[in-house]
C-alpha cells in the first residue's frame, strides 16, 4: 500500500497530514510478523539527524543534491518566524559536518581497499533518510558497490520507498552497478525493464539489483534470535564472498548490548572480510554524559547501549571482544569527532566551514564533540588498511 | 507614582520572570542609555563587589546566583558580559540586569560580552525569543542599542581588571582602551574586538584564535600588562570551564564562568568571585536550578540537541 499523494496545503497541515499518515501505516502494517515496535521517540531521532543535516547543507558546510529529495523538513516548533527559520545552531551544523565527513572518509577507505574487480556490499543498519548510497552513486566515478541495503524500521521505510518511486533521480543509481564498470552508468539495453526496482510489503520495501530498503526492526523477539532474524531477511540479499561494511549510525545505544553484540557477531561470523562502522554518542559517565541522559530520558529516549561503552576506546574494543567467537574483528580503531576534527578534516575545509557561520565557543564544543565516536572493526584479507 | 516605584514594581515583575510591555522596555532601554553613556570604556569600581561570567539568558540560574551571592543592592555587582543568547530567558536576563542598573546605577556594573552584538544574536537566539516574545524585533533593536553604550571593562579599587574576553595585542595600557568610540556594533578585528573574544592560552605571546576573532595570548602577555598597569588581577569570562572558575599563569588571571549546566547541555557547576574591601578572592560554586523550579518552556528552540 502507497500512502496517497500529499495535497498541496499549507506546510503546517501537510505535517499534520503526515502524522496521521504515519498513524496509519503503522496500524495497517501492525498486523504483519511483529516487526513494528510502538517506540516512536526513536524513531524522530531520524528527524534529529535529517533535520540536522539539512540544516548543515542549507548552510553550505555539506553539499547534497538528494537530502531535499529524501526528507522533508519538519517545521522546529519556536523556530518560525526568526532569520534563523530552520536552521540549527552552528555547534550542530559543524558536528553534523565532521561525523559526515568522518564516516564518508572512512567509508571510502573500505570501498578503495582490496581488489577494484569484485563489487563490495554496504549494509547501512538505521538508516533513516540517508543519502549515502545516492551520493556515492551520483560520483563522476562511482564506486563498485555490488549491493547496497538499507535497513530501518517499515514506518521509515515507507516514506523513503515512496519518495524513490516519486524521483527519477533517485531512481537512476538503483541499476547502474558498476560492476561492470567501464561501460557501466549510461548503457540500457532492450532488456532493462521500465520500472527497474520493485516495491512490495505494503509499500514497505523496495528492492532493485543494486539497491534494496529493507524494514526491519533489528531487536530480536522471544521467538526469533537476531542471528536467525538476520539469516532470514538479509543473507540472502548479500554475497558472504564479498567484502562487506555494516554501519551503524546512532543506532546501537537504543538496543541492549547483547543485541548490539549480536548483529556485530552475524556481520563478523558471515563475512570473510568485512569492516564494522559505529557512530554514537561515548563516555557519558561524566557531567556531560549525566546530563544527556537526563535530556534524552525527558524526549521519552533511553540509551542502554552506551552504558557498557564508557570511554572511546571501549566502542574499538567492542569489535574485539573474545565472546564475539567466530564473528571477532582482526583490528579496530576509534576517532572522536573532535579528533575527526584535528586529523581526519582538511585543514583548508575547516578553514572554509569557519566562515559560514560565527562559532562563538571553542570549548562547547570539544565538550560535545568528545562524546561522540565513529569507531571500527576491519577483518579479512585487503581490509588491513581500512580507517581514518 | 515616583520612577522608583515604578523600577522596583518591574524588578518584582522580571523577578518572577515575567515580562514588562514593550513601551516599559523601550523607556528602560532610553534610561539605561543615558546612565551609560556616562561611564567609561573602563568604569572605576569599589570594592566589595561580586564578579560573574557568562549568564547566557539562564534565567533561573541567574536568581540561584542571587541567592548564593545576595540580591542587589545589599551586594555590589559586576556582570562580565554575555547576558544573551543560548538560554530560554535572554530577555527576562537582561531586562532585569537592566532593570538594577537603571535603579541602582552604582550597585552594578555591566560589560559589554561578544553577545551582545546584533549580529551574534541573530544566530544564538537572542533574536528570535524577542520576536516570540513580542512579536516583532523592536524589543531586540532597543537592547542593542544600550549594547553599544555598555563598557568594554572595569578596575576594582585600581588592582583587579575586568573584561569578557581577554587582552588585544594594540592595548599595552588601560589608558589605549580609554580612546577607543565604543559607541558601534562589535567590530570584527581591532582592539575592540579583541577585549570581547580573546582566550588566555599555555602559549608564549600571541597565538591564532579558533573562534575566529580576537586572539590567544600567553603568560607572559598577562604578566605584562599586569605589571604596566599595576594590576593584581585579571578577571574575564568568555570560555565555559567545568569547575566554574579557572585561575590561569600564577593566578594572574582568572575564568568567571557564571552559566552551570551550560545550554541545559554541558553539565558544568558556575561560579561567582567575591572581592572583599581588601580585594581577597572567594570563589563560590553554585549548581543549575533545580529542574522543578524553572518553568520549562513549551518551545524549546536550538536546546537539548544532540547528534542523534
Amino acid at each position: 500500500m502507497l500512502p496517497p499523494a500529499l495535497p498541496s496545503t499549507s506546510k503546517g497541515e501537510q505535517q499534520r497530514i503526515r502524522h496521521t499518515l504515519g498513524g496509519t501505516r503503522r496500524n495497517a502494517n501492525g498486523n504483519g510478523n511483529g516487526m513494528i515496535h510502538p517506540d516512536d521517540a526513536i524513531r524522530q531521532t531520524d528527524d534529529d539527524a535529517s533535520s540536522s543535516r539539512a540544516s548543515a547543507i542549507s548552510l553550505g558546510y555539506l553539499s547534497d543534491p538528494f537530502s531535499s529529495l529524501l526528507y522533508k523538513p519538519t517545521l522546529t516548533p519556536g523556530s518560525g518566524s526568526g532569520p534563523s527559520g530552520t536552521r540549527k545552531p552552528p555547534l550542530i551544523n559543524i558536528g553534523t559536518h565532521h561525523r559526515t565527513i568522518g564516516i564518508d572518509t572512512l567509508v571510502d577507505s573500505f570501498l578503495r581497499s582490496g581488489s577494484d574487480v569484485e563489487g563490495k556490499q554496504v549494509v547501512s543498519l538505521g538508516a533513516g533518510s540517508d543519502t549515502r548510497f545516492w551520493r556515492l552513486m551520483s560520483r563522476s566515478k562511482p564506486p563498485n558497490i555490488s549491493k547496497y541495503v538499507e535497513i530501518d524500521f517499515p514506518h521509515l521505510t515507507s516514506p523513503k520507498a515512496h519518495r524513490i518511486s516519486r524521483s527519477k533521480k533517485l531512481q537512476t543509481p538503483l541499476t547502474s552497478s558498476s560492476s561492470n564498470s567501464a561501460a557501466s552508468s549510461v548503457s540500457r539495453d532492450a532488456s532493462t525493464p521500465s520500472v527497474p526496482y520493485k516495491i512490495s510489503q505494503g509499500g514497505t520495501r523496495l528492492d532493485s539489483s543494486v539497491y534494496t530498503l529493507l524494514p526491519l526492526d533489528l531487536r530480536p523477539t522471544s521467538a526469533q534470535s537476531i542471528k536467525a532474524l538476520l539469516d532470514e531477511t538479509l543473507l540472502p540479499l548479500l554475497n558472504p564472498d564479498l567484502p562487506t561494511l555494516f554501519l551503524a549510525e546512532c543506532l546501537f545505544p537504543y538496543m541492549p548490548s547483547q543485541d548490539s553484540q549480536g548483529i556485530i557477531n552475524w556481520f563478523g561470523g558471515t563475512f570473510d572480510r568485512c569492516v564494522g562502522v559505529v557512530y554514537e554518542m561515548s563516555g557519558l559517565d561524566d557531567a556531560f554524559g549525566r546530563v544527556m541522559k537526563r535530556n534524552l530520558a525527558s524526549r521519552n529516549l533511553s540509551i542502554p547501549g552506551s552504558e557498557p561503552f564508557p570511554t572511546p576506546q571501549s566502542q574499538a574494543d567492542r569489535f574485539l571482544d573474545p565472546s564475539l567467537g567466530q564473528g571477532v574483528f582482526a583490528q579496530s580503531g576509534v576517532k572522536t569527532l573532535w579528533q575527526v576534527r584535528e586529523t581526519v578534516i582538511h585543514p583548508e575545509e575547516l578553514q572554509r566551514i569557519s566562515k559560514l557561520e560565527i562559532l562563538d565557543e571553542i570549548e562547547e564544543l570539544k565538550l560535545v564533540l568528545d562524546h561522540y565516536v565513529i569507531a571500527w572493526g576491519i577483518k579479512g584479507e585487503g581490509m588491513q588498511n581500512v580507517g581514518i | 507614582m515616583s520612577m522608583s516605584s515604578d523600577l522596583d514594581k518591574q524588578i518584582a515583575q522580571l523577578k518572577r520572570c515575567e515580562i514588562i510591555p514593550e513601551s516599559a522596555v523601550k523607556e528602560l532601554c532610553q534610561k539605561a542609555k543615558e546612565i551609560l553613556m556616562e561611564e567609561g570604556n573602563v568604569q572605576y569600581v569599589d570594592s566589595p563587589v561580586t564578579i560573574c561570567g557568562d549568564i547566557h539568558g539562564q534565567f533561573f540560574d541567574m536568581m540561584e546566583l542571587f541567592k548564593i551571592g545576595g540580591f542587589c543592592p545589599e551586594t555590589n555587582y559586576i556582570f562580565m558580559g554575555d547576558f544573551v543568547d543560548r538560554g530560554f530567558h535572554s530577555v527576562e536576563t537582561f531586562l532585569l540586569l537592566l532593570l538594577l542598573k537603571v535603579r541602582y546605577p552604582d550597585r552594578i556594573t555591566l560589560i559589554r560580552g561578544n553577545h551582545e552584538s546584533r549580529q551574534i544574536t541573530q544566530v544564538y537566539g537572542f533574536y528570535d525569543e524577542c520576536q516570540r516574545k513580542y512579536g516583532s524585533s523592536n524589543v531586540w533593536r532597543y537592547c542593542c542599542d544600550v549594547f553599544d553604550y555598555l563598557s568594554l571593562g572595569c578596575v576594582v579599587d585600581g588592582r583587579v581588571f575586568c573584561v569578557h574576553g581577554g587582552l588585544s595585542p594594540q592595548i599595552n595600557r588601560l589608558d589605549h582602551i580609554r580612546v577607543i568610540d565604543r559607541r558601534q556594533e562589535v567590530p570584527h578585528e581591532g582592539p575592540m574586538c579583541d577585549l570581547l573574544w580573546s582566550d588566555p592560552d599555555d602559549i608564549s605571546g600571541w597565538g591564532m584564535s579558533p573562534r575566529g576573532a580576537g586572539f590567544l595570548f600567553g603568560d607572559d602577555v598577562v604578566r605584562q600588562f599586569n605589571h604596566e598597569n599595576d594590576i593584581e588581577l585579571i578577571a574575564r569570562a568568555h570560555q565555559l570551564v567545568m569547575e566554574g572558575y579557572k585561575l590561569m599563569f600564577d593566578r594572574k588571571i582568572v575564568t568567571v564562568w557564571s552559566a552551570p549546566n551550560y545550554c541545559y547541555r554541558c553539565g558544568n557547576t558556575a561560579s561567582v568571585l567575591e572581592l572583599d574591601e581588601n580585594l581577597r578572592q572567594e570563589y563560590k560554586v553554585f549548581d543549575a536550578a533545580p529542574q522543578d523550579a524553572r518553568s520549562i518552556p513549551q518551545k524549546r528552540p536550538m536546546m537539548h540537541e544532540y547528534f542523534l
